[in-house]
């Protein structure tokens, strides 16, 4: 595969699936918050938006594999399996790449949650959810921290982009639930 | 955007709920394919204009002072200082690895 594949392309690869796999996380978050707040519209029932969540957070793991996957296998990464595994364990920038590494477990571990929420209960499943909250400013670090383009005005458009579409998602979660009455909502009429 | 509730759905909404589903997560992966290659090919263009030279200096020196934990990352440490085949001869030379 190395040997196919120049050290170029996959150190260019690896650089814009990291840069991908930011902006398909914070269109996971944002629509997580939506589903979070119940929102809808006549064309985007709330189910359209949960399972966009999901498919969307699925998408965002297969390009964060292609990004760790092309990192490991450039030759002149001085980034090791051990260092995609286990957090602050490499020589080369360890805290950035740590952080990445963090927002890589904690992913790992909502996916896996997720996906078996019938079977850990819903108690669980929602107290590691909360971590995605951590997952993706400590993903953003990692990509700022570390990456070769942060500084380029495109990267930077990216992340200043993605930071406000997650802020104000946050900003409307919290203060809808500030704000929100304490009656019921009307309950949805559902066919079976 | 409001949180009103959603009217009564029928097969016909369920169904066109799931087209909707279907279609937004298929353009979502050809938009990020495309952005991959979007993004591929701005960082191959910034690799070669001195945008990049400031934070590849510094990862240049990390890698330097990194001490070589294996004879596989001895060998990343001296390939991590060449320059990429875009980058001028003249410029500072940029790492061509590490993480995104």
């Amino acid at each position: 595969m190395v040997a196919l594949v120049s050290n170029e392309t996959l150190w260019y690869t690896a650089r814009a699936t990291g840069l991908v796999a930011v902006v398909l996380l914070t269109a996971s978050v944002t629509l997580g918050i939506l589903t979070k707040l119940r929102w809808s519209s006549p064309r985007t029932p709330r189910f359209v938006t949960a399972t966009l969540h999901k498919n969307i957070s699925l998408l965002s793991v297969a390009f964060l594999g292609v990004h760790i996957l092309t990192t490991l296998l450039d030759r002149a990464s001085p980034v090791h399996l051990l260092n995609a595994i286990v957090p602050f364990t490499g020589s080369y920038r360890p805290f950035w790449i740590g952080m990445g590494v963090v927002a890589i477990d904690l992913l790992a571990a909502l996916v896996v949650t997720s996906l078996a929420r019938k079977r850990i209960g819903y108690r669980v499943f929602r107290a590691v959810h909360w971590s995605a909250y951590a997952c993706w400013p400590i993903a953003m670090l990692h990509g700022l921290g570390s990456g070769t383009d942060a500084a380029t005005p495109w990267a930077s458009a990216v992340y200043v982009s993605c930071a406000a579409l997650v802020g104000a998602g946050i900003a409307w979660r919290f203060t809808a639930s500030i704000l929100a009455p304490p009656t019921r909502r009307p309950q949805r009429i559902t066919v079976t | 955007m409001s949180t009103r509730p959603v009217s009564p759905r029928t097969r016909q909404d369920r169904d066109a709920g799931l087209a909707r589903i279907k279609r937004v997560t298929r353009w979502s992966a050809a938009g990020a394919l495309a952005g991959t290659g979007l993004f591929a090919g701005l960082a191959a263009h910034a690799s070669g204009s001195a945008a990049s030279t400031a934070p590849t200096k510094t990862a240049q020196q990390s890698s330097a002072a990194a001490p070589a934990a294996s004879g596989s990352s001895a060998a990343s440490a001296t390939t991590a200082t060449n320059a990429p085949t875009v980058v001028p001869s003249t410029s500072t030379p940029v790492v061509t690895s590490g993480a995104s």
